[in-house]
């Protein structure tokens, strides 16, 4: 009888321990515990939104690889993967995006209307280890390569062979640009880059659509001359990207969120440019700032018009992925003071004329430019002669040396990385590039084999990786619910 | 400098401090045998977490009634003591009332039972705060220098009869780290550390359930006794919580021989939800093999095994710590080690820390410690030099025996693969920290 309590008892504590846990391999628990802390509080109180962007990330690798910042900063901290190994280890901690891989470098549009190659998302911006960034970057050109030429496997495969000299490239280029800097040449604007076809490709189309205002035929329609955003989804290649309507409270809530910021900006919108035409919620958009509320204000313009109304963004920002690796841990302490260092790592400071920080109904937002002149460099657009070994090359050295000009810059009066980061790799740039493009490499193998970890795990896990709200819970308040919206459905991504 | 000449360096250092620390204390320990009592206040001062060194011992605490004073048994740390209450005591209507200036580790001092006949009941308040000073020198860059409240305490513990409870109150930064968003920017904001209800039987077996100390954390770092200055590397490298959502019991030997004791946990500690369905099982025993014979009851072995699991993917969080120490209430010295499985959520994750410590009081009112921590990080991996090192030199005083005063060197070293993944770790810095514990005994009958 003793024996068989015993034998009960073992059961029951063993179950109670394991508690049935689901089958994962060791990376899929990695994964899915760092993705869920993170996102926690996002998961509790908008779970549809964050289970929207698990299901995006797992439609494709490089949207796993920009979603995964979670992971890259578990990764980073603990030594367990390549995302922080190198034999070039530098005590700076210059300023930085804090995510620097190629699809957060787009055209801005700035203060005299002309466009410029910068770093286009500001939603974390603070001080990083060098590497933080340049790993995130040459491993996703890497990626980049590896996604190369849809459709054209025997061009993607020439690219393949050459992701290890397309990632030293970036890597050299980035290293002679910092002794450059540091040697005194200018911080330069890039308006025009003629020998890299994607660049190439980037400006002319934007140009195009900044002279065609192409954002306002896109998002919206006239009614009876009178300028109104589309509702519903904008293009049936992606439907859950979609425009909705703005709860009525909280429309009312937008003019006086827009003359809050206005002044702020660095080209301030006039008076007559605050007249509030329509505002809508926009869903689907962006990777990791899914989950994100996210709206467009659409604002007449300085006539009567209806071809000069503007589009802004108003976008909720949370906590970056910094870490605090030097005290006071958070350098940019507010959003405020974090777009504003982050304006700083453009050539310019009007980067973006109407990039500013406020805060609505409580939360942070970004108020910024939405215009279609402003492209996003894209993975997917490495094909044909912009999806050659040497386009990709080119494109590698533009944007390291865009890294080493972001690194150098000095930012709020403080003392410019350029010495720091020179002194460590003066002399030494072919092994510095080696040691970075084989890190790298091996990086994005690893995240090749955690974007299928990472799909088992919401096979496993669910759709919110585990992560459930207590259903006893009251529901969300209307007030919030009405802020965040009712998302569409997602289209599952197997 | 190589790091390992570094740490070479630091070990040596420690090793010299510790010599000489004990010589000290062998020589004044030498002269209180033969002079005087100071070492009963000492000992009252020098005051411990008594989850690690047995039972509440039947101490009256309240001035002025017919009961002894307090039992100090000689060469083990004393709990509770109660060191203001002979100057500051005093007696109401049916309730008597005395002053206390517990000095916590990881949980605050249990109470000692009340010494009322009847129905008795007590309550006591207390408080803890440490305040610092901080100057830091990160290799490679600029110093900075913060003014910090690493702790701040309130907490209430009541007994009716055999009934037990406390409700323990701490500060903490409303953001988590790196955050920007917290409550009114990221203001010091008040949160629950502890609280439960238990019930002792027989004055040896303790059951609590609620929001509970665990077990293993508070043991070590009474032992260690200058949490105001350092914590056990359990808790500096998050391995171990010092309180979670669960169950415990405890059994507290005989005559001071120590406690064992289990715990039925969430696994997320104090901070966070249960995120699966695995529970963490904490088992600890803290034992003073040699208690019968009263000069070497000092002599103090730790065991703890820790099986549990965290984050919705349910990674193993298991340790199995280990820890000899000698806790003279004047000096003490003590290694520890643990085996860890499951880091920071990768349950393929192996370490190993090492900790090494002395503190004594060779002399009134001048208070010497040391502490170094090594941590292999990673011993599943192929990378070398993962892995860092943390010493701690510390001077102090007090002021009045509620108030000590410290001032701390630290060095922080770390291997070549730790300094990639964690920029900036290493350098040195100079702390002043203040600790203070205050509190209030109000016991009756019914």
């Amino acid at each position: 009888m003793f024996g068989a309590c015993i034998r009960v008892f073992g059961v029951v504590l063993g179950a109670a321990l394991l508690g049935c846990g689901p089958s994962l391999d060791d990376r899929g628990v990695a994964i899915a515990n760092a993705m869920t802390q993170a996102d926690a509080p996002a998961l509790r109180d908008r779970p549809a939104l964050v289970a929207g962007k698990y299901n995006h990330m797992a439609r494709s690798l490089y949207n796993f690889y920009r979603g995964a910042v979670p992971v890259y900063r578990a990764d980073f901290r603990d030594g367990r993967t390549e995302a922080s190994r190198t034999a070039f280890v530098s005590y700076a901690l210059p300023w930085s995006t804090g995510d620097a891989h190629p699809e957060n470098f787009g055209l801005l549009l700035a203060g005299d209307g002309t466009l410029a190659l910068e770093p286009n998302d500001l939603d974390a911006v603070d001080r990083y280890p060098y590497h933080w960034d340049l790993r995130r970057l040459v491993t996703g050109m890497v990626l980049g390569a590896r996604l190369s030429n849809e459709g054209d496997e025997a061009a993607r495969a020439l690219v393949v062979a050459s992701e290890r000299e397309i990632a030293e490239a970036t890597a050299r280029a980035y290293a002679d640009a910092i002794i450059g800097y540091a040697d005194g040449a200018p911080l330069e604007r890039i308006v025009d880059r003629g020998d890299v076809p994607l660049l190439v490709d980037l400006f002319r189309r934007g140009n195009r659509d900044l002279v065609a205002r192409a954002e306002l035929g896109d998002r919206t329609m006239l009614i009876d001359g009178v300028r109104r955003f589309r509702r519903g989804v904008l293009d049936d290649a992606e439907p859950e990207n979609t425009q909705a309507d703005l709860d009525i409270d909280v429309l009312a809530t937008i003019p006086s969120l827009l003359a809050r910021a206005a002044p702020s900006m660095p080209v301030p919108l006039a008076p007559d440019e605050l007249t509030l035409l329509d505002a809508v919620r926009e869903f689907g958009a962006g990777v990791a700032s899914w989950p994100r509320v996210r709206m467009v204000a659409l604002v007449r313009g300085r006539t009567d018009d209806p071809g000069d109304d503007l589009l802004i963004q108003i976008k909720e920002l949370g906590d970056s992925g910094a870490d605090g690796f030097l005290p006071p841990g958070r350098f940019a302490d507010d959003v405020p003071h974090r777009v504003r260092l982050g304006r700083a790592l453009w050539s310019r400071p009007d980067g973006d004329a109407r990039w500013t920080s406020s805060e609505w109904l409580g939360m942070p937002v970004s108020v910024r430019t939405e215009s279609e002149a402003q492209k996003t460099i894209r993975v997917a657009r490495l094909v044909d002669e912009a999806g050659t070994p040497e386009a990709i090359v080119a494109l590698g050295r533009v944007l390291g040396r865009l890294l080493a000009r972001l690194h150098v810059t000095s930012v709020d009066h403080g003392p410019s990385a350029a010495p720091l980061l020179a002194a460590m790799v003066r002399g030494r740039e072919d092994a510095f590039a080696a040691d970075h493009a084989s890190h790298a490499v091996a990086l994005a193998d690893q995240v090749e084999r955690d974007f299928e970890s990472f799909r088992d795990a919401l096979r496993v896990l669910g759709p919110t990786l585990g992560l459930r709200r207590d259903p006893l819970l009251p529901p969300p308040l209307a007030d919030l619910r009405a802020v965040f919206g009712a998302p569409p459905a997602i289209v599952p991504f197997e | 400098m190589t790091s390992q000449a570094r740490y070479g360096r630091l070990l040596a250092s420690l090793s010299a401090l510790a010599l000489v620390s004990f010589g000290a204390a062998l020589a004044q320990a030498q002269d209180d045998a033969t002079t005087d009592d100071s070492d009963e206040t000492a000992s009252e001062r020098l005051t411990t977490d008594e989850t690690s060194v047995g039972p509440p011992p039947e101490v009256p605490h309240v001035a002025g009634s017919a009961s002894p004073e307090p039992a100090t048994e000689p060469g083990i740390p004393e709990p509770a003591s109660p060191h203001l209450a002979s100057e500051a005591a005093a007696d109401l209507p049916g309730v008597s009332v005395s002053f206390i200036a517990h000095s916590g580790g990881e949980t605050p001092v249990d109470p000692a039972p009340p010494t009322t006949s009847g129905v008795p009941w007590l309550i006591e308040l207390a408080m803890q705060m440490f305040a610092q000073y901080e100057v830091s020198f990160p290799d490679g860059t600029d110093w900075f220098h913060e003014i910090d409240v690493p702790r701040t305490w309130l907490s209430t513990s009541f007994r009716v009869e055999n009934a037990i409870g406390r409700v323990l109150l701490e500060g903490t930064r409303a953001g988590g780290d790196g955050s920007l968003i917290g409550v009114g920017g990221d203001s010091l904001v008040v949160r629950f550390r502890e609280a439960w209800l238990g019930y002792r039987l027989l004055d040896m077996l303790e059951v609590r359930a609620g929001l509970i100390p665990q077990l293993t954390t508070p043991a070590l770092t009474s032992l260690w006794g200058m949490r105001a200055v350092r914590a056990i590397s359990l808790r500096e490298n998050e391995l171990m919580q010092p309180a979670d959502l669960g169950a415990s019991v405890r059994f507290d030997f005989p005559e001071q021989f120590g406690f064992v004791g289990i715990a039925y946990l969430s696994g997320e500690g104090y901070r966070g939800r249960e995120l699966n369905r695995g529970k963490t099982l904490e088992i600890t025993a803290q034992i003073h093999p040699l208690a019968f014979v009263p000069d070497a009851r000092p002599l103090t072995l730790t065991l703890a095994y820790q099986n549990g699991s965290t984050g919705t993917g349910s990674a193993r969080a298991d340790r199995y710590v280990g820890g000899l120490a000698w806790a003279d209430p004047r000096w003490g010295l003590g290694v520890e080690a643990t085996y860890v499985v499951g880091i920071a959520d990768r349950r393929d994750r192996a370490g190993l820390g090492l900790d090494v410590w002395g503190r004594a009081e060779p002399i009134e009112h001048l208070l010497l410690g040391a502490r170094y921590a090594h941590f292999f990080r990673n011993l599943s991996g192929s990378t070398s030099g993962d892995e860092t090192g943390f010493f701690t030199g510390t001077v102090g005083t007090w002021i009045v025996e509620a108030i000590r005063v410290f001032l701390a060197f630290d060095a922080r070293l770390a291997g070549d693969a730790a300094r990639a993944e964690i920029p900036n770790f290493t350098g040195y810095a100079l702390r002043l920290v203040f600790e203070g514990n205050l509190g209030a005994r109000f016991e009756g009958a019914l």
